[in-house]
């Protein structure tokens, strides 16, 4: 019961406005009138003492003489006077002996009690206060009360001066000479507050009902309308349209009821340009080429176009019970759970997947993952794109290249062939006729010298020395040719020898002031692999020479059992970015090409000012898992 | 001749001057009780009359001081007592001339001192009755409350003057303030006038309401010793002039310390009597006051 009511205050507006007001009307009308009747009751006893007390004081004032001559007769005029009065019960008068001296009396007294009548000893202690104060007194009974009023006199005269002069100085000092009382009537009193009371209480419940029917007026006038336009914003809740509500005044209310039609009617041009938009998307999602699926942020399918199901050999019916666990590949599914949580942070990605068709095989997927969010709630939209054709070309291409890249290979594996093998002619067959040459000229100067004419002796000695000097030139030439073509050093000594005589034989040559750092142990690398090395090595210092500018040249060397790296670095102006990437850079191209072909990668770095540093990586066990995978491809 | 004439002006002139110069260096201690109008009256009116320095002493003002002590201290050439009060002070005094004024009755308390003299506020009874019959010629019976120890003298004296005017007076004794209203009631239709005798005993600020109104009610106006009571309800009133009376007794210092009256006490009454008239109460009272007592005296309104 009890909940039921604080529910209904707590749902009812009008209920809850019309109890808060009834109760602070009952509240003010309460306290009001409680305060009024406290109020008018200290009023109407004050005046009733202040009534007695002065009809007390009058009566003493008017029975002075009589007092002070302690004659009855004198004293019958003025109590006769005051027991006229309304509401006196008895008069009576003392002298200061507390003897009576005159007393009248209503004969109602008789019927009242005298609860308040003092007996002779409490009188005296009365009079004995009114001597001490000498001001009234008043003595409240239950149905009477009791008015006592000292009677002053002059009559301590100060001296025969004041018979005849009216100055202050010669007043004389007041002094009891007796005691007035009269006895009031109390149940006036009881009879006026009991009347106010009742006109106060009346008054007081006039006011309340007239407060609740107010309020009840003023709270339905509120809440009327506000109800109606609640039905409004209900119908409009359900049925997404509603009349405008009529505004019929102009205070809150009338205000809350235009911002209620503008906003239905903002609401309706919003709801119009959102149901287009959804059409759009709808006709979108439907309708376009490319694979669209929404996922729930658990994995699971929510809603799915014709092409993605078309792309899968699905229906759409059949793919919205599906999850992306249905859909996945075992390897793409294994990174479903940390692209989600990428995705619900925040991240739009594009990747590849691979996706199981219905009749098993799989399929490849380039996927665009956003997340959307719909009716408040979070959604992954996936739109794919079927690369299988892509892959396919890609793989083409890949091929191609690799080809390619063999077939480079190939060929500069034939070139250092041919080189070495011209090497080789050159430096055997014709550095071996040159030498036989020089020889045969060596005999031909021994020869000669048995010439005795001296001219034709020294004509042709000189000729001959001439032909010996050329011939060593060109052997130095065909050697020089020979080296270049193919240091016989590398295959000879290896890669550390050939690196440190080129780093040499360039210092000599280009004037560049050059340091070799070798690895720790020796190392053990295949013919291809050195000449490689070897090759971009040497292009390497052309690069310095041609476009660095540096003083200085830095060669490291090192290796270990898995890789190999050779780092070389100057101090010239440093690579420019541009120039890395730029297609005219063959000599970085050739490098590259040279590396890749070993599994390896170059990487050229330069700081403006500072140089530029070329890191070549090669790793022989890489180079021989690619070798492998090229046997088993076949 | 001449010449002899010419020796008694130098004698004069002289003489002048020795008394001149005598009161120059005398001095009078005037002793009152309060400060209050008519006793400033009554002194100023001695000053104008005796040219002696005066001395102000005050008693309300002088807390817990001995008056004679005081006195004694000072050695006046003269005491001058403004009041009974004063005067009960410095009768102590015996070898200084002492000049009381504004006393009512100093007989009460003087028993023949030899150096004190003065002017008591008494005016005589038989001048009273005739300014009372010069106002209200009809009257034929006057009556009066006295007690015997306040102001018996006084009846008597006005019994003496009312036999010798030939008016019939009704005087009756009072033992003590309660007979007041009973005594004047028994009056009622029985005088004409009702005198008003300085008597402490009758007058009381309750019997004088009282009388007022028993006045009123019986249209029996009422002769009084002092305008007060004229302001307050009586008819008329034959009172003293405090600065005449100070005029008197200066007078009467004159001639003390000029030696000639010393140690030989004089008491004399007021000499100068003042009329006032209340027209309103003689309106109210239905009685006609001839215009010549009126143009005498003061008109209270």
């Amino acid at each position: 019961m009890r909940l039921n009511l604080l529910k209904v205050l707590n749902e009812n507006f009008r209920i809850k406005i019309f109890i808060t007001f009834v109760l602070l009307i009952f509240f003010i009308t309460v306290s009001f009138t409680s305060f009024f009747i406290y109020r008018q009751t200290k009023n109407l006893t004050d005046a009733l003492i202040k009534k007695g007390n002065l009809l007390a004081g009058v009566l003493a004032f008017n029975s002075r003489i009589g007092v002070f001559s302690e004659n009855k007769e004198l004293l019958d005029v003025a109590a006769e006077g005051i027991l006229q009065q309304e509401g006196v019960l008895e008069v009576s008068i003392f002298n200061l002996e507390g003897k009576l001296l005159k007393s009248k009396e209503r004969p109602e007294i008789r019927t009242l009690e005298k609860s308040i009548r003092r007996d002779e000893e409490s009188r005296r202690k009365t009079i004995e206060e009114i001597i001490e104060t000498v001001s009234p007194r008043c003595l409240v009974g239950n149905s009477v009360v009791e008015f006592w009023s000292p009677v002053i006199s002059d009559s301590d005269s100060y001296g025969e001066a004041s018979l005849f002069f009216k100055e202050d100085l010669l007043r004389r000092k007041a002094k009891v000479i007796g005691f007035a009382m009269i006895t009031e009537d109390r149940r006036t009193l009881d009879k006026e507050i009991n009347d106010l009371l009742v006109k106060t209480i009346f008054i007081g419940i006039t006011f309340l009902i007239i407060g609740f029917v107010i309020t009840y007026r003023v709270v339905k006038g509120i809440t009327k309308p506000l109800n109606k336009l609640i039905e409004s914003v209900k119908i409009f809740g359900t049925v997404g349209t509603v009349e405008k509500f009529p505004i019929e005044t102009e205070d809150e209310i009338g205000k809350l009821a235009m911002a209620f039609n503008d906003m239905a009617e903002s609401l309706k041009r919003r709801e119009g340009a959102l149901r287009e938009s959804e059409e759009r998307y709808r006709t979108l999602f439907t309708q376009a080429s490319e694979g669209i699926f929404i996922l729930s942020v658990d994995g699971k399918l929510v809603d799915v176009n014709e092409s993605s199901a078309r792309m899968h050999g699905y229906s759409t019916q059949e793919m919205r019970h599906m999850s992306l666990k249905d859909l996945d590949t075992p390897e793409t599914f294994q990174l479903v759970s940390e692209r989600m949580h990428r995705v619900l942070a925040g991240e739009a990605m594009t990747l590849e997947v691979k996706h199981c068709h219905k009749d098993g095989h799989v399929l490849p997927f380039e996927v665009s993952v956003s997340l959307i969010s719909y009716s408040g709630e979070s959604y992954v939209q996936c739109v794919h794109r079927d690369i299988t054709e892509r892959k396919r070309w890609e793989e083409m291409i890949q091929a191609s290249r690799e080809q390619m890249r063999a077939l480079a290979g190939r060929l500069q594996t034939v070139r250092e062939e041919e080189r070495t093998d011209i090497a080789r002619e050159i430096h055997d067959e014709l550095g071996g006729a040159l030498t036989g040459m020089k020889v045969d000229v060596s005999f031909l100067i021994k020869s000669a010298l048995k010439i005795e004419n001296e001219a034709a002796r020294t004509s042709l000695i000189a000729g001959m020395d001439s032909v010996t000097k050329s011939i060593d030139t060109t052997i130095h030439s065909v050697r020089r040719i020979a080296m270049e073509l193919r240091p016989g050093i590398l295959d000879d000594l290896g890669l550390v020898a050939a690196l440190e005589w080129q780093l040499k034989d360039f210092e000599k040559r280009s004037g560049i002031r050059s340091e070799f750092f070798p690895p720790v142990e020796d190392i053990s690398l295949d013919a291809d692999l050195s000449t490689a090395l070897f090759r971009i090595f040497q292009e390497a210092l052309t690069n310095v020479v041609r476009h660095s500018g540096a003083t200085a040249v830095r060669v490291r060397l090192r290796a270990d059992a898995d890789s190999s790296t050779l780092e070389v670095e100057d101090n010239g102006k440093g690579i420019e970015k541009e120039k890395l990437l730029s297609l005219e850079s063959l000599g970085l191209l050739g490098m590259r090409e040279r590396a890749q072909m070993f599994g390896g990668r170059i990487t050229v770095t330069g700081t403006p000012g500072i140089g530029t540093t070329v890191v070549v990586e090669i790793s022989p066990e890489k180079r021989q898992r690619d070798r492998d995978q090229e046997g088993a491809t076949g | 001749m001449l010449r002899n004439l010419f020796r008694l002006l130098i004698f004069l002139i002289l003489l002048t001057l020795c008394q001149g110069s005598a009161w120059a260096g005398q001095e009078i201690v005037a002793v009152q009780s309060i400060r209050i109008q008519p006793y400033e009256d009554a002194v100023q009116g001695f000053e104008s009359a005796c040219g002696a320095k005066i001395k102000r002493l005050i008693i309300s003002e002088l807390k817990g001081t001995d008056i004679v002590e005081k006195i004694n201290e000072i050695r006046p050439d003269m005491i001058l007592a403004v009041g009974l009060d004063a005067l009960s002070r410095v009768i102590r005094i015996k070898d200084i001339p002492v000049i009381y004024l504004m006393v009512l009755h100093p007989q009460s308390i003087l028993s023949g001192e030899k150096n004190i003299s003065g002017v008591s506020m008494d005016i005589p009874q038989e001048k009273q009755l005739r300014t009372l019959l010069d106002a209200l010629p009809r009257t034929k019976t006057v009556g009066l409350l006295y007690a015997q120890e306040k102001t018996g003298r006084l009846a008597k004296k006005a019994r003496e003057a009312a036999r010798e005017i030939g008016i019939k007076l009704l005087a009756k004794e009072v033992h003590s303030t309660r007979d007041v209203p009973q005594s004047i009631q028994d009056m009622k239709g029985k005088i004409d006038v009702f005198w008003m005798l300085p008597d402490l005993t009758v007058i009381t600020p309750e019997t004088i309401e009282f009388v007022l109104l028993f006045s009123l009610e019986n249209k029996i106006p009422i002769l009084a010793f002092s305008e007060k009571y004229v302001e307050l309800g009586a008819l008329m009133s034959v009172g003293i002039d405090a600065f005449d009376i100070g005029i008197q007794a200066g007078e009467m210092a004159e001639k003390i310390l000029s030696g000639r009256d010393i140690m030989n006490a004089q008491h004399v009454d007021a000499r100068k009597a003042v009329i006032s008239i209340n027209l309103k109460v003689a309106k109210t009272l239905g009685i006609p006051i001839d215009e010549k007592i009126i143009r005498k005296a003061r008109i209270i309104n």
